[in-house]
């Protein structure tokens, strides 16, 4: 019966609703606003790597989900403005200045059961020009539909791994 | 048969750990103090004492459904209990500069289901804030307990979305 009714639990679908990151100043710092949203297609193929223009530092995002149920869509924010999204095991990336700067990703239309600072991560990161720097937002199912979102800096090694493995994201703003 | 041998299975474990490996003596206070919890509200943001640093331990569990949900976690500090989280919050204390060991251990858990503590090392500077989180994982009716060290962004806003723990001991 246990069994039986562990079967029927995981079999229902999985409601995804629109949890707004918890408004306190350290996600205004790094997330944008929460009604902004992103259509997210993989693109095909592998680009050539870019290089950090002039003066500047580049940074990958790689998402990370080892999963099947889900395809989770996660926004990207630097400095409290989301500059893209990925979708599933996906990359994108873009130049920042050198200097401090604050990270978020947040799940657009995580599951339900999973509160909302689960779904949302941040991280800081202080670039030099010239550097390439390699993030992770990582979807970990730490229970029965239960998920978190980590970002976290990476090894290049790995960021290069991740990025050469993964499809580049093509996003646009939902209108 | 079978559940007989499930029982003595399970029931391993537990006979093992009436003797904590060294490496938790160092961390972990004695087993025999526990603590009672409240969640007491917000704080304004601590700031460490001139010469020490300060420590930020938070309980994250986003399953909050059951007892189970608001477990009582016990925070050691070289080898002496500094107070206790239950459900989602946190506590904070001073350390002195240098190396220490950090422990989480969840209270009072039915016996069968063992979830071993979980530790940490920190190097800790004066003037420097530290963030930990004792996250509490849970799998098919199995649990686990990791303490880990967050990024101060990360901390930040788990604490800010947490109320600050009131804990007494039991006497």
């Amino acid at each position: 019966m246990k069994t039986l009714f562990v079967l029927i639990l995981s079999s229902l679908p999985v409601l995804a609703a629109d949890q707004a990151p918890p408004e306190v100043a350290v996600v205004r710092a790094a997330c944008g606003p929460n009604n902004v949203k992103f259509d997210v297609t993989p693109s095909a193929g592998q680009p050539p790597a870019p290089q950090p223009e002039p003066g500047k530092a580049l940074v990958y995002v790689v998402e990370q989900y080892d999963g099947r149920a889900l395809n989770p869509t996660v926004k990207v924010g630097l400095d409290g403005a989301w500059v893209g999204a990925n979708r599933g095991t996906s990359y994108l990336f873009f130049p920042i200045e050198p200097g401090e700067h604050h990270l978020c990703a947040d799940w657009q239309s995580a599951p339900w059961q999973t509160g909302p600072r689960a779904t949302v991560s941040l991280t800081s990161l202080r670039a030099e020009s010239g550097g390439t720097y390699y993030i992770r937002a990582r979807i970990l199912e730490l229970g029965v539909r239960v998920y978190n979102v980590e970002l976290e800096k990476i090894d290049p090694d790995q960021g290069r791994l991740l990025v050469d493995t993964s499809p580049l994201s093509s996003y646009r703003q939902k209108k | 048969m079978k559940t007989l041998l499930a029982v003595i299975l399970l029931s391993l474990p537990a006979l093992a750990a009436d003797q904590a490996p060294a490496a938790v003596a160092a961390a972990c206070g004695p087993d025999n103090v526990k603590f009672d919890v409240d969640s007491s509200g917000r704080q304004p943001a601590a700031q460490p004492e001139p010469g020490k640093a300060l420590v930020y331990v938070v309980e994250q569990f986003d399953r909050p459904t059951n007892e189970l949900g608001r477990p009582t976690i016990r925070v050691g500090l070289d080898g002496s209990w500094m107070g206790a989280n239950r459900g989602t919050s946190y506590l904070s204390f001073s350390v002195e500069p240098g190396a220490h060991h950090l422990c989480a251990d969840w209270q009072s858990l039915p016996r069968w289901l063992h979830v071993p503590a979980s530790l940490a090392n920190l190097t800790a500077e004066p003037a420097q804030t530290y963030y930990l989180r004792a996250r509490v994982m849970e799998n098919a009716g199995y649990f686990t307990l990791d303490l880990e060290p967050v990024n101060s962004d990360q901390g930040r806003m788990l604490i800010e979305t947490s109320p600050l723990s009131g804990y007494r001991q039991k006497k």
